[in-house]
């Protein structure tokens, strides 16, 4: 066998060598990021719900199986995604949405759509009249003089979320694939963890070793 | 490669999760003071290299490096892969873990596997240490497929579909994963011998490590 101790100072250094070279043969690799997931983000346009299915590595998930439910877990329905990974569908009512995607081989992911979301059209509808009395009447009080179709409270409110869930959509869209994403903190805060764990574990064994 | 959460059935995750702590567990018992360096090298290496996609072919996979692992360290890949796996799902969001047995399970058992089937290859005459090598890292993802589709054909479609595909997806990868076991093993050969399964030393080399020990 080979002495203990030059083993042991080859194998510091050599292993030193080895992580140089994987860590340059890794990065030498095409990375287009993100995890190996399959992610599914929804966003609602006026009562619309449009998912956009992705792979790891941005790779669009086509003809995948898209199922909806209700928040009482029943499956309202199901389709499959296009060409461009999208599935877009009215929900019989605007109300709290489980999308579950299932893209085979074990790839599955999931996004929630809140009750909340359908605020622009659909739901504003039901509550518009009691926000109609119970909002302040000044814009009614003034208008009426002036103008003969001046907008209630309840259409202006309805205008306003409209618009600003057309804003919005892109920018949740954005928020959703950052999330996605793994960043630099967690790489390196893995690879600590790692080492943390070997300390740990060497400590524990040389403990062992001299009790 | 990985499974996501909420695909497998109760029993499938049950049952993959036994079998890869009994293999942790003979893992760790094997993971000695100077195999545990080691260990957490090819996990900080396993873990980063599922950052490397490989955008060729229909779907998007990436690295594995099983079987570079499972030749360097034996049943110690289980331990190596679990912790990796850990970190994977819970800062990448990658697999799950409920599905952490099951993963491991087709990550690791192949390692395994890879070991005995090739291990004594790789000190034999050189053109048959390349040939073991390339097929280490090729079998390693193979294999994974197998246990993958053998995991998911209790709730999806049947095996040989799901497996087929899963294959079929990865040909690309196990290319690559070939390549880099023989590179490592090239180098391995070259710089430290004694890295690899099997290694026994030629008398000479025993007769000047035992000189230079005593003097």
């Amino acid at each position: 066998m080979i002495p203990e101790w030059r083993a042991r100072n080859q194998c510091r250094s050599h292993l030193g060598v080895l992580l140089g070279v994987l860590t340059i043969l890794l990065n030498c690799v095409p990375v287009t990021a993100k995890a190996h997931n399959v992610s599914l983000f929804a966003w609602v346009e006026e009562n619309k719900v449009i998912t956009q299915s992705k792979f790891s590595g941005g790779r669009l998930a086509k003809n995948a199986r898209i199922e909806v439910y209700n928040a009482s877990g029943e499956k309202l329905l199901e389709g499959r995604t296009d060409d461009q990974g999208q599935f877009a569908f009215t929900p019989p009512r605007p109300e709290a949405l489980r999308i579950v995607l299932l893209a085979g081989s074990g790839h599955r992911g999931e996004w929630r759509v809140a009750a909340e979301e359908f605020g622009s059209a659909g739901s504003a509808e039901r509550p518009a009249s009691s926000e109609a009395g119970a909002s302040p009447p000044p814009p009614a009080a003034a208008a009426p003089p002036q103008v003969p179709h001046a907008p209630t409270a309840a259409e202006l409110q309805a205008l306003i979320e409209g618009s600003l869930e057309k804003k919005l959509a892109p920018i949740r869209r954005q928020l959703a694939q950052l999330a996605q994403r793994p960043s630099l903190q967690d790489i390196i805060g893995g690879l600590g963890y790692i080492m943390g764990l070997v300390g740990l574990g060497a400590y524990l064994q040389s403990r062992r070793k001299s009790g | 490669m990985h499974i996501s959460e909420g695909v497998l059935s109760g029993p499938v995750l049950l049952t993959g999760g036994a079998l890869a702590a009994a293999g942790t567990a003979v893992g760790l018992k094997k993971l000695d003071y100077e195999r545990l360096p080691r260990a957490g090298l090819l996990a900080a290496a396993f873990f980063v290299a599922s950052l490397v996609h490989v955008p060729i072919g229909p779907a998007s996979v990436h690295l594995i490096l099983n079987g570079i692992v499972g030749l360097m360290l034996g049943w110690g890949a289980f331990p190596a892969i679990v912790v990796a796996l850990v970190l994977q799902g819970v800062l990448f969001q990658y697999g799950g873990l409920t599905t952490l047995g099951v993963n491991t399970l087709i990550m690791a058992a192949p390692a395994v596997v890879c070991y005995y089937l090739f291990g004594p290859l790789v000190h034999r005459r050189r053109p048959v240490a390349i040939a073991a090598a390339f097929a280490c890292g090729f079998a390693s993802t193979l294999l994974g497929a197998g246990v993958a589709g053998a995991a998911l054909m209790f709730t999806e479609e049947n095996f040989l579909e799901v497996t087929l595909l899963l294959i079929s997806t990865h040909v690309p990868i196990m290319v690559i994963e070939g390549l880099i076991t023989v590179f490592c093993v090239a180098f391995l050969l070259k710089v430290q011998p004694e890295l690899l399964p099997g290694f026994k030393m030629t008398l000479d080399e025993a007769a000047t490590g035992k000189d230079i020990h005593d003097t």
